[in-house]
């Protein structure tokens, strides 16, 4: 059963509860949810199992405290989408209802995966002593700092690596941003100018600022 | 009314600081130096004014420990206005931290501080304009000349208000902003830390994390990266706007020299070798003479006096408690002292960081952990605190082992007060090169051995200036009034102590118990011993303990050369100060702590033990 299926039954049920503070009947959530009974049945199943749920007598349904909890979740994050297209992108309510709806389930599954092709939250987090390994680019044809050499004009394309990324956006190198590597040692430190001031870099970090020429 | 300083770090915040409330706070030519709240008041016009130096930050939203440190204090509204302290020679960088604090919306002024370096640089600033851009005051000084700093509180004082610039944000943050606004109610400075990730309000955490989804999908880019490149532009818009002129005077860049490998890394372990040499010859000029003079003015006459015994032993123990002290320590840790500050002020401890940070990395640790290191040749206690500056436990663990290992101007007194003077200054410099060699041994080990990440190093390098005798001995007289008022008193009580103790008779007994340990292992006699327990109070006082129990400051006439070697080596190894293992607990905790002081203590006998097996 898939995930969002269980969202979007919770959401539903959350909805119904705190419009009417009864049971709700199989009825109301399959209208709802415009799902068959069998197909609801099975879900409700899998949260009757899972402890957000319980069955009355009649098959009508209630919320457990944690059953409520997630649904008002679910419910807040669609909202929250909700008006988030609107504002971003002029769309009408109805549509961006769909999108949302469509968008609050998947966000933590696709696009996740998606986005950590670009700011490479898969690379490493640290430089482990004596286990040194040849990084590659997180895409092909990108060229780290240390593809360069001293007196280079350059901007930035992408910095990945979170454990320093905070220190490195402050001081200014964040993509679009020119700097011009100043120094560079023959063990692959480095110093670069960025807005007028300084900047010392380990080889690991350089190596994780991935920028191009500039022209 | 509460001010509090805020900016980057080495803008001159804490220069200011002392010029507004005559308070001491040390000031230095690297990042990091103040790493926790100073406080301070001034009178202005009858009113009392708090003022309050943060420490040097590059953000207020990130997670360091100071920079949170200084986001809580300004949410909870402790501040009544805030005085944001800029270098005019990096304004852009400068203005992205402004650009952060004006969206706190508390009342402020900026402060463009080192106009005088600007006008150097032949930078022009338009004041007008850019408290046009702000909507702020702006006042221009040179806190190192005392340019303008009086007028720093008068305007805090009259004219302090929130700034009216508004940073022009990507359309989809913009969105967002309104979004939680509408929402949830959100102020738009709440927003954007919830879109960041900062976890205040948990609804609004939750809510913001599923639009920043959203939009790091559409922009391949974090959003902690969107919201900083768009206030990194407007800073730059701003700064264009304002810089008036800038002269691209080719000067010449000493960094051209200091940052090569060669000749850097020579000059580097010059610049140490001669600030070693330097107090080594300097220093026992010094003690010499002093000694010297106490010996003629106050020891002599009075054993010529005649006392009753009591009387005599107590008052023979102060003098040369005061003989010891400051004739033998002060002129050592004093100079070492003066050195350090100029090496400080010139800005040349990031080179240091810089050229050594590939070797740093053997040790386990990155360039930015050779300041601390340095820094304890001065005293191991503030070099310790300088561990916070470095990101993983694993850098930290180490770095405590390595820092408690550095000989400190306590223990450069015991080498030279009785290596150098009574033995050679080669076989002194010898006692350095073994412990370097034992630093980056336990380096080496502990680097394969203890657990945890390690980060690479990120480091700002702090403009070259010439160092201003004034500071300079401001500073190292600052650093030097812990030594007078908290050392010589306990040297003194324990001096007079020892007295008593030797007329009674308990030092001989002590001594005839520990005897076979230290004449046996370490081939020194037993009061050496007891000696070198002093040396767990203060270093130093090992030293002066060795001449009150030896009964005179001319150490060779009572123990050959190997002896005194080998009581220096095992004085400078083994376990740190009480004030460094204090400093340690709160800094480490209990175990690090016991792991540090066991180590050392293994190490000091085991090499003193060695040394005696070889050459005794």
């Amino acid at each position: 059963m898939r995930l969002s299926q269980r969202e979007d039954c919770l959401e539903a049920l959350y909805t119904i509860v705190s419009e009417s503070e009864k049971a709700v009947r199989l009825a109301d959530l399959s209208r709802e949810l415009q799902m068959s009974d069998e197909e609801i049945q099975a879900i409700l199943d899998e949260l009757e199992q899972q402890g957000h749920i319980a069955r009355l007598a009649g098959g009508d349904v209630v919320l457990t405290d944690t059953g409520r909890e997630l649904g008002e979740g679910v419910f807040r994050k669609h909202r929250t989408l909700e008006c988030f297209l609107t504002e971003m992108l002029g769309m009408d309510a109805d549509k961006a209802s769909q999108e949302a709806c469509r968008l609050e389930h998947d966000v933590s599954d696709e696009t996740i995966d998606r986005l950590s092709l670009y700011i490479c939250d898969s690379c490493p987090g640290a430089y482990r002593w004596g286990r040194k390994r040849e990084r590659k680019p997180a895409e092909e044809g990108m060229q780290s700092l240390l593809d360069f050499s001293e007196g280079d004009e350059l901007s930035v394309v992408s910095v990945c690596g979170p454990g320093w990324r905070r220190r490195l956006i402050d001081l200014g190198i964040v993509p679009g941003q020119s700097i011009s590597l100043k120094r560079k040692l023959r063990n692959r430190s480095i110093v670069v100018r960025v807005k007028h001031c300084d900047v010392a870099l380990s080889p690991e970090i350089a190596r994780s600022i991935f920028v191009e020429k500039r022209t | 009314m509460k001010v509090a300083l805020i900016g980057n770090p080495s803008v001159g915040k804490s220069l200011i600081f002392n010029q507004l409330t005559g308070i001491g706070v040390e000031v230095s030519n690297y990042p990091g130096t103040t790493v926790e709240l100073k406080g301070g008041s001034t009178c202005y016009q009858r009113e009392m004014i708090d003022i309050v130096d943060f420490p040097g930050i590059y953000s207020l939203d990130g997670t360091s420990e100071e920079e949170e440190l200084v986001r809580t204090f300004l949410l909870e509204g402790k501040a009544d206005a805030a005085i944001v302290v800029m270098d005019a020679t990096r304004l852009e960088r400068n203005l992205y931290l402004l650009l952060q604090l004006a969206e706190f919306g508390i009342p402020m002024i900026a402060v463009l501080n080192m106009i005088d370096e600007m006008e150097k640089a032949g930078l022009e600033i338009d004041t007008t304009a850019l408290e046009y851009q702000l909507g702020i005051e702006v006042l221009q000084t040179a806190a190192s000349k005392g340019r303008n700093i009086e007028k720093i509180i008068p305007l805090v004082r009259s004219s302090a208000r929130p700034a009216t610039l508004t940073v022009p944000y990507d359309r989809s943050v913009e969105a967002a902003v309104r979004t939680l606004e509408k929402t949830l109610g959100a102020g738009r400075t709440e927003s954007l830390w919830a879109l960041q990730g900062i976890k205040k309000d948990f609804a609004l955490f939750e809510a913001a994390s599923a639009i920043t989804e959203q939009i790091e999908a559409r922009h391949r880019m974090t959003i902690q990266q969107i919201i900083a490149a768009n206030r990194h532009n407007y800073a730059r818009t701003i700064a264009d706007r304002v810089i008036k002129k800038r002269e691209a005077r080719k000067r010449f860049d000493l960094d051209q020299l200091l940052m090569g490998t060669i000749p850097g890394i020579p000059i580097l372990i010059l610049v140490l070798l001669s600030i070693l040499l330097f107090v080594f010859i300097v220093g026992a000029f010094l003690e010499e003479t002093i000694v010297e003079a106490f010996q003629i003015l106050l020891i002599d006459p009075l054993l010529g006096l005649g006392l009753p015994p009591l009387v005599e032993t107590i008052a023979l123990s102060l003098a040369i408690a005061l003989q010891a002290g400051l004739g033998i320590a002060f002129p050592f840790v004093f100079i070492f002292y003066i050195l350090l500050s100029i090496l400080e002020d010139t800005g040349y401890m990031t080179r240091a960081a810089f050229l050594a940070d590939n070797a740093m990395h053997r040790v386990g640790m990155h360039g930015g952990a050779i300041i601390p290191l340095i820094l304890g040749l001065g005293c191991n206690v503030p070099a310790v605190m300088g561990l916070r500056n470095l990101t993983s436990r694993r850098e930290k663990i180490i770095g405590a082992f390595l820092i408690t290992m550095v000989p400190c101007s306590a223990r450069t007194v015991i080498i030279l007060g009785i290596v150098a003077a009574f033995v050679g200054i080669l076989p002194a410099l010898t006692i350095y090169l073994i412990v370097f060699l034992l630093i980056t041994a336990t380096g080496l080990l502990l680097s394969r051995f203890t657990p945890g990440e390690q980060f690479g190093m990120i480091l700002e390098m702090a403009p070259l200036r010439l160092p201003q005798a004034e500071l300079v001995i401001k500073k190292s007289w600052m650093r030097m009034q812990e030594f007078l008022f908290i050392a010589m008193p306990m040297l003194l009580v324990g001096s007079i102590f020892l007295g008593l103790f030797e007329l009674f008779g308990i030092t001989a007994m002590f001594e005839e118990l520990i005897a076979p340990f230290s004449e046996g292992v370490l081939g020194i006699p037993s009061y050496a011993t007891t000696a070198l327990l002093f040396g767990i109070l203060r270093k130093e006082m090992a030293f002066e303990m060795l001449a009150i129990l030896g009964g005179t400051a001319n150490l060779s006439a009572i123990m050959t050369s190997l002896q005194l070697y080998i009581f220096a080596l095992v004085s400078v190894l083994f376990v740190p100060c009480v004030s460094t293992i204090a400093v340690l607990f709160k800094e480490m905790g209990g175990r690090i702590t016991a792991a540090v002081t066991f180590y050392t203590v293994g190490l000091g006998i085991i090499i003193g033990a060695l040394v005696n097996l070889i050459f005794g």
